[in-house]
């Protein structure tokens, strides 16, 4: 059984805006989306009664994790503001295709990260243009690069074992 | 000639050995197929798209599928044993193994279908993607779980058969994010401190008091869920918390 969508956004959303060194996505592009959504439908945030304590177990579980996993935060959250910027501004907004994105990496050294780490990047890359112009139909552009991209990562690493 | 009904003892006794044999000897190939299906993966993707995922995914499926059917040969065999001595005892016995072996073959067909529909690039490369991110995420957090991502009806984490499903047939990179959520739901019970200690179980089970507030209100299932979310937001970043949020309904906070 899943608990109502707000209590599940408020609360990563409490883990993202205290664990996450990009606070600018969400607070500019997350919050205000979500709470647009709300306001669309007439409806609130998680009932008041509810807000502290899911806030108190946000807290609770951010504790816990940084205690079990110091290494565990993905830090790729870190760069993927750099690699949103070149993807939102080069060439009119978008990259077009997989080699353009590689390059980008290769340029910024990250190379020769692990792959699942640039996959993480490039997660955050993609949601992050999405969030800024959901409406915009370039966002399909965008993920068919991400995964684009992955692909080539996968084949790299495939090759080399 | 039919049979009357009036049998000599003898005859019935070999009928009734014959019956039991059937039954076991059914079983033993039920799971002879089952280890088939697994074992042929890596020779049996030469026409697909990616034939090469095959000899992966055999790769990481075969561990999975001898620890699943660990000491059921042995079992079964010996029922037969039983059965001279123990009619009755070796028929509750077969009857308990087959009860156990059908969620474990409801599994093998899971990892099958999967694995072709996963070769057969229909899941544009998506749960090789999420391996791959698992594969860092656990590997930083300590996670010691080789589960391998397959196509399913529905996102879920299925510790027993060494699996996370991902969602057929949504398989665009908008739903990678929910994968971490899935590991999220292994880490409950792996995640360990510096101690040792198993902090995220004893979070859900009651031995933090800051949560003390919320467990009046949801159940230990949800708050399940909700850590699970808190694990994909503190190891992806905005792409979880986007990613949830396009997901959810507004309609149903």
């Amino acid at each position: 059984m899943h608990p109502g969508w707000g209590s599940r956004v408020r609360v990563a959303l409490a883990i993202a805006s205290a664990a996450e060194p990009c606070a600018w996505a969400l607070e500019q592009l997350l919050v205000p989306s979500w709470r647009r959504s709300l306001q669309a439908l007439g409806a609130e945030d998680p009932p008041p009664q509810t807000s502290s304590a899911l806030d108190a177990f946000a807290v609770s579980a951010l504790r816990c994790l940084e205690d079990c996993s110091s290494a565990a935060r993905f830090d790729a959250c870190e760069d993927a503001q750099t690699f949103e910027d070149v993807v939102l501004h080069k060439d009119a907004g978008v990259v077009d295709g997989a080699l353009d994105v590689a390059r980008v990496c290769e340029a910024n050294g990250w190379s020769e990260k692990p792959p699942g780490w640039l996959i993480g990047v490039v997660l955050n890359a993609v949601w992050i243009a999405r969030m800024r112009k959901p409406w915009d139909s370039d966002c399909t552009r965008v993920a068919q690069t991400g995964l684009d991209f992955c692909r080539v990562l996968l084949d790299a690493d495939g090759a080399r074992r | 000639m039919p049979p009357t009904g009036d049998a000599s003892p003898e005859l019935a006794k070999a009928a009734s050995a014959a019956h039991f044999k059937a039954r076991r000897l059914s079983l033993q190939e039920d799971l002879e197929r089952a280890r088939a299906a697994i074992d042929g993966l890596d020779c049996w993707g030469t026409t697909l798209a990616r034939p090469q995922e095959m000899k992966l995914l055999s790769r990481r499926l075969t561990p999975i599928f001898e620890q699943g059917f660990h000491g059921f040969p042995e079992r079964i065999a010996e029922t037969d044993a039983t059965f001279a001595s123990d009619p009755g005892g070796a028929w509750s016995e077969l009857e308990q193994l087959t009860r156990e072996l059908v969620s474990r073959i409801s599994d093998t067909l899971t990892l099958v279908e999967g694995a072709f529909l996963r070769a057969s690039g229909f899941d544009n490369g998506l749960c090789r993607t999420a391996d791959c991110l698992l594969d860092e995420i656990a590997q930083q957090a300590r996670i010691h779980w080789q589960r391998t991502v397959l196509p399913a009806e529905r996102e879920q984490a299925r510790p027993g058969a060494w699996l996370i499903g991902w969602r057929f047939p949504d398989f665009s990179i908008w739903s990678l994010p929910l994968m971490a959520h899935e590991l999220g739901h292994y880490a409950v019970d792996e995640l360990e401190d510096w101690n040792r200690e198993r902090l995220a179980r004893k979070l859900l089970d009651g031995g933090w008091t800051e949560a003390e507030e919320l467990r009046a209100l949801v159940s230990p299932t949800e708050l399940e869920e909700l850590f699970a979310d808190a694990f994909g937001a503190f190891v992806l970043g905005p792409a979880y918390v986007a990613c949830l949020m396009w997901r959810a309904s507004p309609a149903r906070v």
